[in-house]
């Protein structure tokens, strides 16, 4: 009963079919411009705001340094997934009118904000104190103490675990396509649906993806060494 | 927020958060004991297997987890395996996982001096004697926190396989949406769910660490 169905499988579909890449190679090129648009600005947005953060969660104490921490601690125990949920279809209900790009990078920022913040925290928290009171006795301002003595010695030990939460934001751009964002794996849903073909343009966004990530992972590598001249 | 959507859907929610309770289980279960092998490998494999699982790892782990679910939800029945969804989802996120469960024990590994095996191989203890007996138990207890934690995102990673169509807490919440247009009662639920589970999870690991440093230093 078995067997003939086995027999047709082997060759009927067990193939790699390189064509169906080929020729849909036009979407996939837009899906990973778009994936790369994407991950550009949502890392950007939660570099800024991840400072920002990290900053006031070492200096606010008291309610503000409490509502700071349980925001923390929210994003970093909930799936991604659900708060984009949330935020695609509930803005719309309270009249706030995102587009899909929009409140994917929103999404993004607000979870990834947290990632950033805890990194560039530990790093500024590694800069020794000694340093910070030794810089005081000069006679520095407190501006010019956070930029010349504390920042570039935080920003170089925090490098490393930074290029690994962009590629985190990278694969987690991915899950766009659960809203319909026209991105990488979008575009394999799509020509899936055409072509029918399931497996190919699968293999096909996983290599676009592996590349993405080895090259950011290469980057950081070069920007490590670049950033521990400031040590 | 309306109140009383929440209390009708109260059992629906209940089974769908049993659910992916035993998504995350059978996931972490599997995802622990294919890590463990692949560390083991690769630790007692000579250079050759230690290259090639490396390569597995790093290849695994470039690929966002979505693309990885799709990959192993399309695969499976090219090779012939026609099995439920739900379980092409907790093969996916088991695999997944197992490369960074594997990668926690190498790591726990290297961190044991090396004199400790050394050691034990000058008391005429047999290769596998020492991995057993005294690089083990020191691995596991260095690997038990990095552990809890990976359980944790394991938690929050099963929301996922919602998208090829597993039944669970976030496709159970998104059909409660569709259906009562409420969306804030009911993903604001589904997170204060996963909350306390992944919460919990985190807290019992900075716990157990708190504990096992306590023990170590005496």
């Amino acid at each position: 009963m078995l067997r003939p169905r086995a027999a047709s499988q082997l060759r009927g579909s067990n193939v790699f079919d390189w064509s169906i890449i080929v020729r849909s190679r036009a979407d996939l090129l837009d899906g990973v411009v778009l994936t790369i648009l994407l991950s550009g600005i949502a890392g950007a947005l939660s570099l800024i705001g991840g400072l920002v953060l990290g900053i006031a969660r070492i200096k606010c104490r008291g309610f503000v340094g409490a509502v700071l921490t349980a925001y923390v601690e929210l994003m970093r125990n909930t799936p991604l997934l659900v708060t984009l949920y949330l935020i695609y279809f509930g803005l719309p209900m309270i009249g706030l009118e995102l587009p899909t790009f929009g409140s994917v990078v929103l999404v993004l920022v607000l979870q990834h904000v947290v990632f950033v913040s805890e990194v560039l925290r530990g790093g500024l928290l590694s800069v020794p104190l000694s340093q910070i009171e030794a810089a005081r006795a000069l006679g520095m301002r407190p501006m010019a103490i956070f930029r010349i003595v504390q920042f570039p010695q935080a920003w170089s030990a925090s490098v490393p675990a930074l290029i690994g939460a962009l590629i985190l934001l990278v694969h987690d751009t991915s899950l766009g396509a659960a809203v319909s964002l026209v991105d990488l794996t979008m575009a394999a849903k799509v020509i899936s649906q055409r072509t029918a073909a399931s497996f190919e343009p699968f293999v096909a966004i996983a290599v676009c993806y592996s590349v993405i990530s080895w090259l950011l992972s290469r980057a950081g590598q070069f920007f490590e060494r670049r950033a521990r001249i400031a040590r | 927020m309306e109140f009383q959507l929440l209390v009708n859907a109260a059992p629906l929610l209940g089974k769908a958060l049993l659910q992916t309770l035993l998504i995350a289980l059978v996931s972490i279960t599997l995802a622990f004991t294919i890590g463990f092998v692949l560390a083991e490998i690769s630790i007692l494999g000579g250079r050759t297997v230690g290259f090639l699982t490396r390569c597995l790892t790093e290849a695994i782990r470039g690929v966002p987890l979505l693309v990885f679910v799709f990959l192993v939800y399309y695969l499976l029945p090219r090779m012939g395996l026609y099995i439920d969804t739900m379980y092409s989802g907790c093969v996916a996120l088991s695999v997944f996982f197992a490369m960074y469960v594997a990668e926690i024990l190498r790591g726990a590994f290297r961190a044991i001096s090396k004199v400790q095996s050394e050691a034990g191989l000058a008391l005429g203890m047999s290769n596998w004697k020492v991995q057993t007996i005294v690089l083990l138990p020191q691995a596991l207890r260095i690997a038990l926190p990095p552990l809890m934690n990976l359980a944790a995102i394991m938690i929050k990673a099963t929301s996922v396989v919602s998208i090829i169509g597993v039944w669970e807490l976030t496709l159970a919440t998104n059909e409660l949406v569709m259906r009562t247009m409420a969306p804030f009662t009911f993903f604001l639920a589904a997170l204060v769910m996963y909350f306390v589970l992944c919460y919990g999870t985190v807290r019992c690991a900075s716990h157990l660490s708190k504990r096992l440093n306590k023990s170590q230093r005496s």
